[in-house]
């Protein structure tokens, strides 16, 4: 009899765990959609991504409306204004259209002159006296871009000077590099590197450290350089890849190689460009 | 029946678990939805049944609408103001700190009542525990089961994140 008793008291405590677990999840859409409402876009996502319920929820178009008019007024007004886009509007999936701003609002450029801002999911940070400016994120998904405008011709390489944290398995790491002509009109060449996960894992938690990326970059003529850092994952690529805890940076270089053939001895120093800080969102 | 008349009188509310409460009429008008059924009926010593509110969660409710009753009545196009507003003042914290799943019924006996700035700030409460926290940190704050296949995992990944060469 005593057993039986446990037992009971065992069951209605699994009862109310289950009746726990429901909890969040009784909640209608109607209130589901306020809670929402207090949300930005990044949690919005993260939040898509809990479970089928919760996905459900956070689809709601009109929902996705209300974060671009919040997060991206100015993009909206675009949208409003141009006379194309107007008659579509009513077809419109807003979070695609959010995700096509945030992605916009993705881009940065580095250079020395303009004034410092940073995008959310990257956050300012000081690291030591010879970093005392970094970029710096524990999302795991990124994509930074570093434009470098009027490049003389010659070889280069590109450094990214950064600081990693612990390093996990799960996914890719590319540096894409465009050689874009003057007019910023064509893509001229494109150069791509995935490192191997033993490049990265050599630098976890070792402090600053300078990833070279092994392509050359050749430039003919004065043209422009777009480079970019990013993670990502697919089902194919999935095996012996990595995602860090956390990424700090602090700038890139554009190095030229001094034994490239061009005159390498008369302006060396003046030609290389060190970019030092992440300055600019760079929309298009 | 004018504010001045209704000063003193008290109306009866019955939980769903058949607790009666005597509640001052403008404690009780904090709800909208008994704030119209007392105009509608007038006086009635008859007690007003709750089928969708049991004893625990109405006496926090009460509670709530008492510490608030001379607050200002919420009108209907001031939705954009309290969207942007995410503050919650001291008191309401307080009152709000308590178990997730009286928070949720809280909510809940909110929306059913028709409290509107409570359950604005129910509301806030829970987005607050959302906000910034990684899928697998909202799981475990919220116990909630996982129940995608890594298949649908991985799609959903892929959507969240950018298409290639963009």
């Amino acid at each position: 009899m005593e057993k039986f008793v446990k037992r009971q008291s065992w069951r209605s405590k699994e009862n109310e765990k289950i009746q726990k677990l429901e909890n969040f999840m009784k909640i209608p859409h109607e209130i589901m959609l306020i809670i929402m409402n207090f949300l930005d876009g990044i949690s919005l996502l993260n939040l898509s991504m809990v479970n089928k319920k919760l996905r459900y929820h956070t689809q709601d178009n009109l929902l996705w409306l209300e974060v671009c008019l919040r997060e991206y007024p100015v993009n909206m007004m675009n949208i409003v204004k141009d006379k194309r886009r107007t008659p579509l509007i009513h077809n419109y999936k807003w979070l695609d259209i959010w995700k096509e701003f945030d992605r916009k609002n993705y881009t940065y450029v580095f250079t020395e002159k303009e004034n410092f801002a940073i995008p959310h999911r990257w956050y300012e940070s000081t690291s030591d006296k010879n970093h005392p400016k970094t970029i710096k994120t524990n999302y795991k998904f990124f994509e930074l871009f570093a434009v470098f405008v009027s490049i003389y011709p010659g070889t280069y390489e590109l450094i990214w000077e950064m600081k990693i944290g612990k390093i996990h398995e799960g996914c890719n790491f590319k540096f894409n590099t465009k050689i874009v002509d003057h007019n910023w009109n064509k893509i001229l060449k494109t150069y791509s590197y995935k490192p191997k996960p033993e490049e990265f894992k050599g630098m976890s938690n070792k402090g600053w450290c300078n990833f070279k990326v092994p392509n050359k970059i050749v430039i003919e003529h004065e043209q422009h350089v777009k480079t970019e850092f990013r993670r990502y994952t697919t089902l194919e690529e999935n095996e012996g890849s990595l995602w860090f805890e956390s990424l700090e940076l602090y700038c890139v270089h554009l190095q030229r190689c001094t034994n490239d053939g061009l005159d390498s001895s008369k302006n060396n120093q003046t030609l290389s460009k060190s970019i030092k800080r992440l300055t600019k969102i760079f929309s298009y | 029946m004018t504010s001045e008349s209704s000063e003193g009188k008290k109306v009866t509310l019955k939980s769903c678990d058949d607790v009666e409460f005597k509640v001052e009429i403008p404690v009780a008008s904090r709800s909208i939805l008994l704030k119209n059924m007392i105009e509608d009926v007038g006086e009635t010593d008859q007690s007003i049944p709750l089928p969708n509110v049991n004893e625990k969660v109405l006496k926090k409710v009460l509670e709530w609408c008492q510490h608030h009753v001379n607050d200002p009545q919420p009108t209907n196009d001031d939705d954009d103001s309290r969207r942007r507003n995410t503050e919650i003042d001291d008191w309401d914290q307080r009152f709000l700190n308590v178990e997730q799943d009286m928070l949720f019924e809280i909510i809940l006996a909110a929306n059913y009542l028709d409290i509107k700035p409570l359950l604005d700030i129910g509301c806030k409460t829970v987005a607050n525990m959302i906000k910034g926290k990684s899928p697998e940190e909202i799981r475990n704050t919220f116990n909630i089961v996982n129940d995608f296949t890594p298949e649908e995992e991985e799609q959903i990944r892929k959507e969240n994140e950018w298409a290639e060469d963009r």
